[in-house]
């Protein structure tokens, strides 16, 4: 890819701060934050007393941070030319086995808590295993693959809970992870501010970053230079199936319960996110913090059409028509410098 | 809706006669019958009658009180045989054996949920082709021609329902907030117009605004709306809620308003299952309107017997729906209408 170098700068390895917020800069995330930028902007003049406020930009935050924490996942994915469909279903798996080990241990306290992490991380791990085991193994397309073990997850959850939500959540999860604060930030803010801060590292400042983008570009070259393809595909998709994990266990304490007909769209919203924000949707090229901005690209949209007080049906349209018009703008900018 | 009062005195009646006898189904299903003969005393025909109810689903407390009903009345008869089956989840490819061998069993009538209103056609069809009276309850085929009756909620009597007990909760004031029509979703749709006719008619001084998400958006999509509209309208106070998707999603995004605003906003949901009345015992939602699923039950078994008389039977019956809230769900009047998990 032509553009490649701008996406996902060529430097070293543990650069330091400086190269990142340099290549930052000179990303397409860039672009997409001038975008999100006008739209904020727009709305705020609007509505100056309702819509730059920190009551609906926190609430922006948080209720988007699951999707974010999708999007971080699917970005690996993506930038090795592969796709994801099961993000949705392994969360609500995910939550449901989390649920179940809380339940089996007992207990209101952190140490139930974290057994609930960690049933939810070890399920979102088992589901990129088997992910990636079927696509490097059985070489078929990820987009196959996905879809088959987004039923098969989705199935299993609907089997384990006989179809009803589970509520048996420790309020300690609630109180202090879905309402909790740290440093004054809302804990589902922090903990997926992390996770793009460092997927955005690990994506354009490791090893592990460059071969994934390598692995997307050209998965031939990358193969005769030296880099072990299969192992790094099925770790991409631990990776993402792991960020569906944890989505789902922030997802547990936001909701208190294990909404299992609440996600059969994340996937879209997280790919919507992800394409907004730079990443190519033929592999070699990926950017986490653009991503985490291009989130919040229909998501202010969307805002801002109910401030507006827009009728539901109308604000699909529009929705559409804007994404539509973001990509083309994209398209046309980043024509010109290649040119 | 207009049925549902004067009826009150006889549910108490029957209710308290049936309490200690069994589960205390709602046995109150003369109000809205069109044909009131022949209900409440036991019939004195000597013939029995095989009667099979087909749940939509076994283990959900909407056709478990179904059945509570259906047995209910079955027992009032005395002369019926009262046969129940079900499939462990909604499909029809598992409720098409179960009527096939109703059918070779040569049971007198089959009132059926159906799990599809087109796969259940050919072997309902078949059934009456053998003699067999065929009653819909709950939901209905496509091409119900054959059917003796389809017993199933008036949809827009629930949306009114609904409107009326959160205008009351709202005391007749302030913004309230709805999801529009979801497209497709007849049933729905249907509450949702009730909702807002109700609302526009009767009560001028609720302003009703729309929740900005559509069909199948995710779980936090629908929170980030519901935020949205808490930002839109300072002064929004009652939220009219379609899905269970659309109540949790509520509940999560009112526990993140200041606690002033939150005791402030009063839900309506749809369905009285244990899980939400649990959620309206702790505050999450402020009402509920229930179905009647038992009234269901105890007309599909009347009605049937009725139709093996060759008596006439309204094609359509429409049952009605009943608003619960915190206050009323203790007392007995309210809280036989709680789905149950066992008869």
């Amino acid at each position: 890819m032509a553009d490649q170098s701008q996406a996902v700068p060529v430097v070293p390895a543990r650069a330091g701060i400086g190269a990142l917020l340099r290549s930052m800069l000179r990303s397409q995330a860039a672009m997409t934050t001038a975008t999100l930028l006008v739209l904020m902007a727009f709305f705020t003049v609007l509505f100056p007393s309702k819509f730059l406020t920190v009551f609906n930009i926190q609430n922006l935050l948080i209720d988007y941070s699951g999707i974010v924490l999708l999007g971080v996942g699917l970005t690996f994915v993506m930038t090795s030319e592969c796709f994801d469909l099961s993000i949705g279903a392994t969360l609500v798996l995910a939550s449901v086995l989390g649920v179940e080990a809380m339940v089996l241990v007992g207990g209101e306290g952190w140490s139930t808590v974290l057994v609930g992490l960690a049933a939810t991380l070890l399920t979102g791990a088992a589901v990129g295993v088997f992910n990636g085991f079927l696509v490097v193994n059985l070489r078929i397309p990820s987009i196959i693959v996905t879809l088959g073990s987004l039923n098969v997850a989705q199935g299993l959850a609907y089997v384990l809970t006989g179809g009803q939500d589970m509520h048996e959540i420790p309020n300690l999860m609630v109180d202090s992870i879905g309402l909790g604060r740290v440093l004054g930030i809302p804990a589902p803010v922090l903990v997926s501010g992390i996770a793009v801060i460092v997927g955005a590292f690990v994506l354009s400042q490791t090893r592990f970053g460059r071969h994934t983008c390598a692995l997307g570009s050209n998965k031939e070259a990358a193969r005769r230079a030296g880099i072990d393809v299969n192992r790094l595909s099925i770790q991409l998709y631990v990776l993402s199936g792991m960020c569906a994990g944890l989505a789902g266990f922030m997802s547990l304490a936001r909701f208190g319960t294990t909404t299992l007909s609440g996600h059969s769209t994340d996937f879209i919203t997280a790919l919507l996110g992800v394409v907004l924000g730079g990443t190519s949707l033929f592999g070699g090229v990926g950017t986490v913090l653009g991503t985490a901005v291009g989130v919040f690209i229909p998501g202010v949209l969307s805002n801002g059409l109910i401030l507006m007080s827009v009728f539901p049906y109308w604000q699909l349209v529009i929705v559409g028509l804007v994404l539509c018009a973001v990509v083309y703008a994209d398209l046309v900018k980043r024509r010109q410098r290649d040119d | 809706m207009n049925t549902r009062t004067p009826r009150w005195g006889l549910v108490t009646i029957i209710a308290g006669t049936l309490l200690a006898s069994c589960g205390a189904a709602p046995a109150a299903t003369t109000g809205t019958n069109p044909v009131p003969a022949a209900t409440a005393a036991p019939a004195a025909a000597t013939d029995r009658y095989q009667v099979a109810l087909v749940l939509g689903q076994m283990s959900d407390s909407f056709y478990t009180s179904m059945q509570c009903g259906a047995q209910e009345a079955a027992n009032r008869l005395g002369n019926v045989d009262l046969v129940v089956q079900g499939p462990a989840k909604w499909d029809a490819s598992l409720q098409t054996p179960i009527v096939n061998a109703l059918v070779a069993s040569q049971v007198d009538a089959i009132a059926i949920a159906v799990n599809d209103g087109k796969a259940l056609y050919a072997p309902l069809k078949t059934a009456n082709d053998a003699g067999i009276k065929v009653i819909g309850v709950d939901t209905k085929l496509e091409d119900s021609s054959f059917v003796v009756t389809n017993i199933s909620s008036d949809n827009t009597a629930l949306g009114v329902e609904a409107a009326k007990t959160l205008a009351t909760l709202m005391g007749d004031k302030g913004t309230a907030l709805t999801s529009a029509v979801p497209p497709g979703v007849s049933t729905v749709g249907e509450r949702v117009q009730g909702f807002l006719d109700e609302m526009k008619n009767n009560h001028p001084n609720i302003k009703v605004v729309y929740l900005g998400v559509n069909p199948g958006d995710s779980i936090d999509a629908v929170v980030a709306a519901f935020n949205g509209s808490f930002t839109a309208n300072p002064d929004l106070t009652g939220v009219f809620s379609v899905s269970n998707n659309e109540s949790e999603a509520a509940a999560t995004a009112i526990r993140g308003l200041p606690a002033d605003m939150q005791q402030n906003i009063k839900v309506v949901s749809f369905d009285a299952g244990e899980a939400l009345v649990e959620a309206l015992k702790a505050g999450k939602l402020q009402a509920l309107v229930a179905q009647k699923p038992a009234e269901m039950g105890a007309q599909a078994v009347e009605s049937a017997v009725k139709a093996l008389k060759g008596e006439t039977v309204e094609k359509n019956i429409p049952t009605g729906g009943v608003g619960i809230t915190a206050d009323n769900v203790t007392t007995p009047e309210f809280s036989q209408f709680v789905y149950k998990s066992k008869c």
